[in-house]
């Protein structure tokens, strides 16, 4: 996804955008990852703007303070940033891939299901399709990426075959080398 | 005090820390652009010489490398004669023909077959359609989509375009290719190489998704 970030080349690409539409993103993200709430305060502070870049490819990024939160592809999901994950690795489901996979992981590449299955790897969580998981690896503390289920956790140890998660956003990407956008 | 208590978060921030050079958490320098300079710069990190299971399962695969290397070097002895026999021609001598030139003949004859049969196979990759689909930015904000190949697959481009003008409600033309002037291409004002894709599965069943690209950097990306 994040091959190139490239802002649009229109000159108010970094909008403020109105409170009813803050309130709306800060909602759909509280909505969707739960484990936020906790530290609300903290991801979203009071008289902080919430402001919305619009990257190439429908592509949308929240920034809090200029640095990137969330982004998300059209009216889709709110997906957190390697960074953001870090500092709160809780709020997504965890999926381990092998020591063999990190490489290909960290080029870009999808998670196949082989990958999740072998000896290394892990997937304690059942999980459906579609479903937003942090991608872990093997003998690392930190996420390596972020993926979208594209079959659930059985199907992938039962076909064990053709990719698994597809990977949204991976350590080295443009989004990742980017963290503040002034 | 118990204001304190609530402010602090339940989930507590984890501190990272990120290399200065490459700019990865620490773990990952290995696979970081710069590997060499970050191990210089930070170290080896702690993670990076814990004993996995794949470390052990790559111990047991070079023992069996090793013991594969044994038994293929008794082999080849047996495959040589092998491959001489094979070379070996019966040849009739009524026929005034060495058993060289014999040789010679049959090996022409299999060199024509191998030719014809890839001859064959480059019309037949040749044959494959493909529709791609590039976005070109004609100015700041303003993009020109072009579709090419959409009439191998039957389809009118008069038609077409107009299907899409309806559609996405902006100009759309037939212009002859610039690569290729003998064949046509469809030109539609603004950005909309993902919607084109829905389009041509909803209109044109025909197609096959497998074979539409969208065409970034002179790459062909598959576009579902």
């Amino acid at each position: 996804m994040f091959k190139k970030l490239s802002l649009k080349g229109s000159s108010n690409t970094n909008n403020q955008i109105k409170s009813s539409l803050q309130r709306n993103i800060k909602n759909s993200i509280l909505a969707q990852y739960p484990k936020l709430k906790d530290i609300e305060e903290d991801v979203f502070p009071k008289k902080v703007p919430i402001v919305q870049v619009k990257c190439q490819n429908h592509i949308n990024l929240v920034l809090i303070n200029n640095e990137v939160l969330f982004f998300n592809e059209r009216e889709g999901p709110y997906y957190p940033t390697l960074r953001f994950l870090h500092k709160y690795p809780n709020i997504l489901p965890h999926v381990q891939v092998d020591k063999g996979a990190i490489k290909f992981v960290l080029q870009g590449a999808n998670i196949m299901c082989r990958g999740l299955t072998s000896p290394g790897a892990k997937m304690e969580v059942d999980l459906p399709v579609d479903a937003i998981v942090a991608v872990m690896a093997e003998g690392k503390d930190h996420a390596s990426a972020i993926g979208v289920m594209k079959m659930s956790t059985n199907d992938i140890r039962t076909i064990n075959n053709d990719i698994g998660i597809n990977n949204i956003h991976y350590l080295g990407d443009s989004l990742y080398m980017s963290p503040n956008l002034e | 005090m118990s204001d304190t208590e609530s402010s602090t978060p339940s989930q507590p921030i984890v501190v990272v820390e990120y290399c200065k050079i490459c700019s990865l958490p620490t773990e990952y320098c290995e696979y970081g652009p710069s590997a060499k300079q970050c191990l210089k710069e930070n170290g080896p990190h702690p993670n990076n010489n814990k004993n996995t299971a794949s470390g052990k399962d790559s111990s047991n695969t070079t023992a069996t490398t090793t013991t594969t290397d044994t038994t293929t070097t008794t082999t080849t002895s047996t495959e040589n004669t092998e491959e001489k026999l094979k070379d070996l021609k019966i040849v009739d001598d009524s026929k005034e023909v060495s058993h060289v030139d014999a040789g010679k003949s049959e090996s022409k004859e299999a060199t024509g077959e191998e030719k014809e049969k890839e001859k064959v196979s480059k019309k037949k990759k040749e044959v494959k359609p493909q529709i791609i689909i590039e976005v070109n930015q004609r100015n700041k904000r303003k993009h020109v989509t072009k579709i090419t190949g959409l009439e191998l697959y039957g389809i009118k481009l008069s038609d077409a375009a107009k299907v899409m003008a309806k559609k996405f409600s902006c100009g759309c033309s037939v212009v002859k290719s610039i690569s290729n002037p003998n064949s046509e291409d469809i030109d539609i004002q603004g950005d909309f190489g993902e919607e084109l894709v829905d389009l041509i599965e909803e209109k044109y069943p025909t197609v096959p998704l497998s074979e539409i690209y969208f065409l970034e950097d002179k790459k062909k990306v598959k576009a579902r």
